[in-house]
């Protein structure tokens, strides 16, 4: 068995190659209009961006000077920076496990067999029809503190005048608060997904076996949707890093920079001050940031992910 | 053990039509019962509801003489085997088997003996480690079974748990839920579409159509004598023939086409009957016999059997079943002779018509 395979006649090499030749050109083809859609939007300006982040630019952002490190290092140096990092990380931690948690909740009351729960079903999604614009709007209406419908319920337990938006210590749960509402359409319908896709024999077998609710969704309803839910939460880290429209509707990222969180600080610091080599420098960090979390939680999130 | 009693049970799903239509039936502690019936009758439908997993619309259950009709599953003390056997994907074999027994207060080291017990009945030792996804289908099958087993639940239902294996894993692990049901002596109660199935494994079984209980009783009784055309044409493979036919004093016309002569076994009441007769009872016609002629229309030689199709008349096709291997060929003209006694009279709305000596016909056909 061990006979050393003939060596292949030059020929039918060359055809061969010729065949990969084709097959691969014929699979650019397929890529390419992707490609050049990614390549315009996405790779170019990410090259650019980590290219000016080593220069000093001018007003128009053409770089005028080499610098090297010296915008990262300004930029871990700068108070503000940091605040802002602060507030990300803050805002994420905020945002992330708590709007999971409460889809998980509603996906898990909706998944019931129950009369009308379709009417449930299209209100828990419902947000995800709704662009960030117009539900910040909402929302600003909302926390309004003289107009707004949440001073005026909590005006009739006796807590009055809370400014929302505009006390430092409370402005970034409000965004928060906002956001976690905004993303939870999203999720709840991907988690929803993930419950329908689970076998209903596995829990008639489980009712047979007469274990509680809290033990089945422990051992079996959990471990199935871990794939959704790893997704799910993947997807919600990033995206709540990126978070941008409701803080430039709400906040403007004020006050005194408590909701300046880093994609806000990119943009002032790029088109307001137009100090395109700083900003730079800061996307290439939250790139890397981002890329770090995500990378850890693949590494050590799905350990605990059973794919079936 | 526990006798399972269904009392003019009933089950709609929409509130309208009745998927389940008024069935009593008593299965015995201990017993091998089979329902069986073709593909939407409702047998999972009255199995499920026997677990529990259904709501009775109207009628009752009752388990161990106990009524259970709101009773939760898991009180019902029975254990059920599922068609896709629904293990637990993300869990292994062995957590797969002891899964929920802690609700039934064991302690780790009775579920670890249990389930080392129930694996070395079923062959399962070496995988107790693994997941079902690495299991062949067989092996999973018999995770189910094991589960089923580990509960010592005096009940088992088993809902077409053979029908995603191969014919040849099917007839070997048929024998083997036999004989585990004996050994540990549970009341079985088992649901299939396959007729073989059915005959082979049950102490009794019930032939389904529509939501109708159509016979109930032990195999070869519902084959011997079928109480309806339905049940003659179901169970038995190659089914009855059956054809349309005139009494004309003592004989019987076949779409005015052929005649067959009977000296005493007709029905005296009734001017049109369906006629059946099983394939094993037309042979080839022995000198002195009083046979027709018939053209053949198809053979197929199985080895050990051969079936030979010939024309009744112009529009009807019977089959005749001969042991052994047969040299007919297509186009032949063959001599064929039918025993009196072996005919089974039908009414024209498909019920059996009380045969004048029926009993002497059971114990003769019982003999072989
Ligand atoms: N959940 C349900 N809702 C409404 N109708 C149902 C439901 N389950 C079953 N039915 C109907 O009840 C009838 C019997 O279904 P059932 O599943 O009991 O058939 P079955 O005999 O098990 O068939 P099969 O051999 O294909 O499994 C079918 O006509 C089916 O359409
Ligand atoms: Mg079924």
């Amino acid at each position: 068995m061990n006979t050393p395979l003939p060596v292949q006649p030059p020929a039918s090499v060359q055809i061969r190659r010729k065949r990969t030749m084709r097959t691969t050109l014929e699979g650019i083809t397929y890529l390419l209009p992707s490609l050049i859609l990614f390549s315009i939007f996405l790779f170019y300006p990410m090259l650019r961006t980590m290219y000016l982040s080593v220069y000093l630019t001018d007003y128009q952002g053409n770089p005028v000077q080499f610098v090297g490190i010296e915008n990262f290092v300004y930029l871990l140096k700068d108070v503000n920076f940091l605040q802002s990092v602060k507030a990300t990380l803050l805002f994420v931690c905020y945002t992330v496990p708590t709007s999971v948690f409460l889809a998980l909740c509603l996906a898990l009351m909706a998944n019931e067999k129950l009369k009308g729960i379709g009417l449930f079903r299209t209100c828990f999604s419902s947000t995800m029809g709704m662009s960030v614009a117009a539900s910040s709007v909402i929302w600003m209406f909302m926390y309004n503190p003289s107009i707004g419908v949440i001073n005026k319920v909590l005006s009739l337990f006796g807590i009055s005048d809370v400014q929302w938006l505009l006390d430092p210590k409370i402005a970034l749960v409000s965004v928060a608060i906002s956001t976690i509402w905004m993303n939870t359409g999203f999720t709840f319908l991907i988690l929803l997904g993930g419950l329908q896709n689970i076998d209903p024999s596995l829990y008639e077998s489980a009712r047979i076996a007469g274990v509680s609710y809290l033990y089945q969704l422990r051992k079996v309803t959990l471990p199935l949707l871990s794939p959704t839910l790893f997704f799910v939460t993947t997807v919600s880290l990033i995206h709540s890093f990126q978070t941008f429209g409701q803080i430039d509707i709400l906040t403007k990222g004020g006050p005194m920079d408590a909701t300046n969180v880093i994609v806000y600080s990119i943009y002032k610091d790029a088109f307001i001050n137009y100090n395109f080599g700083s900003a730079s420098a800061q996307a290439v960090i939250l790139f890397f940031a981002i890329l770090v979390v995500t990378f850890l939680q693949f590494k050590f999130g799905e350990r605990k992910v059973h794919y079936q | 053990m526990a006798k399972v009693e269904l009392v003019h049970v009933c089950k709609s799903y929409n509130g309208k039509e009745d998927v389940i239509q008024d069935l009593s039936v008593s299965i015995e502690p201990g017993e091998f019962f089979v329902l069986v019936g073709p593909s939407g009758c409702g047998k999972s439908t009255i199995l499920r509801m026997i677990a529990g997993l259904e709501a009775i619309t109207s009628g009752e259950l009752l388990i161990g003489g106990i009524k259970v009709n709101g009773m939760p599953p898991s009180e019902r003390n029975l254990s059920m085997v599922f068609q896709n056997y629904a293990l637990y994907p993300h869990l292994t074999v062995e957590q797969n088997i002891t899964f929920g027994l802690h609700t039934k207060k064991i302690s780790k080291q009775e579920q670890k003996k249990r389930c080392l017990e129930a694996a070395e009945m079923l062959g399962l030792t070496d995988f107790l480690k693994l997941k079902p996804r690495q299991l062949s289908g067989g092996q999973r099958q018999r995770v189910a079974l094991a589960r089923a087993i580990v509960t010592h639940a005096p009940i088992c239902l088993m809902d077409e748990p053979l029908s995603n294996l191969d014919a040849k894993l099917r007839s070997k692990m048929r024998s083997e839920i036999r004989q585990l049901q004996r050994r540990l002596g549970i009341t079985m109660i088992y649901v299939t579409h396959d007729q073989v199935e059915a005959m082979t494994m049950a102490d009794r079984m019930m032939v389904l159509n529509e939501g109708r209980p159509q016979q109930i009783g032990a195999p070869l009784e519902i084959y011997n004598h079928p109480s309806n055309i339905f049940v003659a044409s179901f169970i038995g493979a190659p089914p009855m023939n059956l054809a349309k036919a005139k009494v004309l004093e003592s004989s019987l016309l076949f779409n005015s086409e052929r005649v067959m002569r009977l000296h005493h076994h007709l029905p005296s009441s009734q001017q049109q009957v369906i006629v059946g007769v099983r394939p094993e009872h037309i042979r080839l016609a022995d000198t002195g016999d009083e046979y027709f002629i018939a053209e053949v229309v198809n053979v197929e030689v199985l080895g050990t059997e051969t079936l030979i199709t010939f024309e009744l008349t112009k529009t009807e096709h019977w089959i005749a079943r001969w042991s052994g291997q047969w040299n007919v060929h297509v186009g032949e003209q063959v001599p064929l002779f039918i025993d009196e006694t072996a005919f089974i009279f039908f009414h024209e709305d498909g019920q059996r018509l009380n045969h004048p000596v029926s009993s002497y016909v059971a114990s003769g056909e019982e003999r072989k």
